[in-house]
């Protein structure tokens, strides 16, 4: 695997997306001190409420700043650590033994009618939820599950 | 290890620390103006020093601590990065040295096989 053409090593962002976060936070600060300077000269409240939003204004420019850098760091550390574990695929929900789409006409009917449990379960599960597997469960419908106080499980959500 | 060693190897981390540190001390500061008068026209410019410049140094100081984490993350993708491709090299050379490519052994001719 090559190096991540995005930034430089030790570093995602490329010198350009800092010299533009370093530039911003350059400006937002201008801007605080701007609206400081200005309420300190202004000898009214109705004159510093320019000066207040100038520097709300700076003081905004400086936190979209930073949180784009953030992001930006995030969101391409996420993509280089995406194309190692590429590889790996990670099954959609529902978790089910033979995969979401992939039951036969019987088996979803029969993962419509009737659920499994035990007798002192407290989650009753579709019949191939990996949950489910290999326990000697009792098949019911989904009444007769919740009137025994159970609840669907989370992995398979029947 | 020593002071400067922190400093100079989590330089970000330390910077971080110190605006946060600078950003409380100006908030503070802040505070303290604004409630030594009563009239909002000398309160403002602690308002603004003090809250929303001691904000904007906080979030500064608040952005390089998390750069530093993300920076790490990074370290750790190219350490991983240089450990494959030498993984990857060493496999390479193993394949080509120690299994060398076997030469097909030849047919037996037509007619000219055991009776």
């Amino acid at each position: 695997m090559t190096q991540h053409a995005a930034g430089r090593r030790g570093a995602p962002w490329d010198r350009r997306r800092l010299l533009r976060a370093v530039t911003l936070n350059g400006l937002g600060l201008l801007l605080v001190a701007a609206g400081w300077y200005g309420t300190g000269g202004a000898g009214e409240v109705r004159g510093q409420i320019a000066w207040v939003n100038i520097a709300a204004a700076g003081s905004v420019v400086v936190a979209v700043a930073n949180g784009m850098l953030v992001l930006a760091g995030r969101r391409l550390v996420a993509l280089r650590t995406q194309a190692y574990l590429g590889a790996v695929s990670v099954p959609e929900w529902p978790l089910t033994a033979r995969g979401p789409n992939s039951r036969s006409p019987r088996a979803m009917s029969l993962a419509e009618d009737a659920f499994v449990a035990g007798d002192t379960m407290r989650w009753y599960h579709r019949s191939d939820c990996l949950c489910a597997i290999g326990k000697a469960l009792a098949e019911a419908s989904r009444v007769s599950h919740e009137r025994a106080g159970r609840r669907p499980c989370r992995v398979c959500r029947p | 290890m020593d002071l400067a060693k922190i400093v100079r190897h989590q330089w970000d981390r330390v910077a971080a620390a110190v605006l946060v540190g600078i950003g409380l001390v100006a908030l503070l500061l802040g505070w303290i103006g604004a409630s030594g008068t009563s009239f909002p026209a000398e309160q403002i410019p602690y308002i603004v020093s003090g809250g929303l410049f001691a904000l904007c140094v906080v979030a500064i100081g608040t952005t390089l601590w998390l750069s530093a984490d993300i920076r790490d993350e990074w370290c750790k993708l190219d350490h991983l990065d240089t450990t494959i491709a030498r993984h990857t090299a060493a496999l390479e050379s193993l394949s080509v040295t120690v299994i060398p490519e076997a030469e097909p052994e030849p047919r037996p001719r037509a007619g000219t096989g055991r009776r």
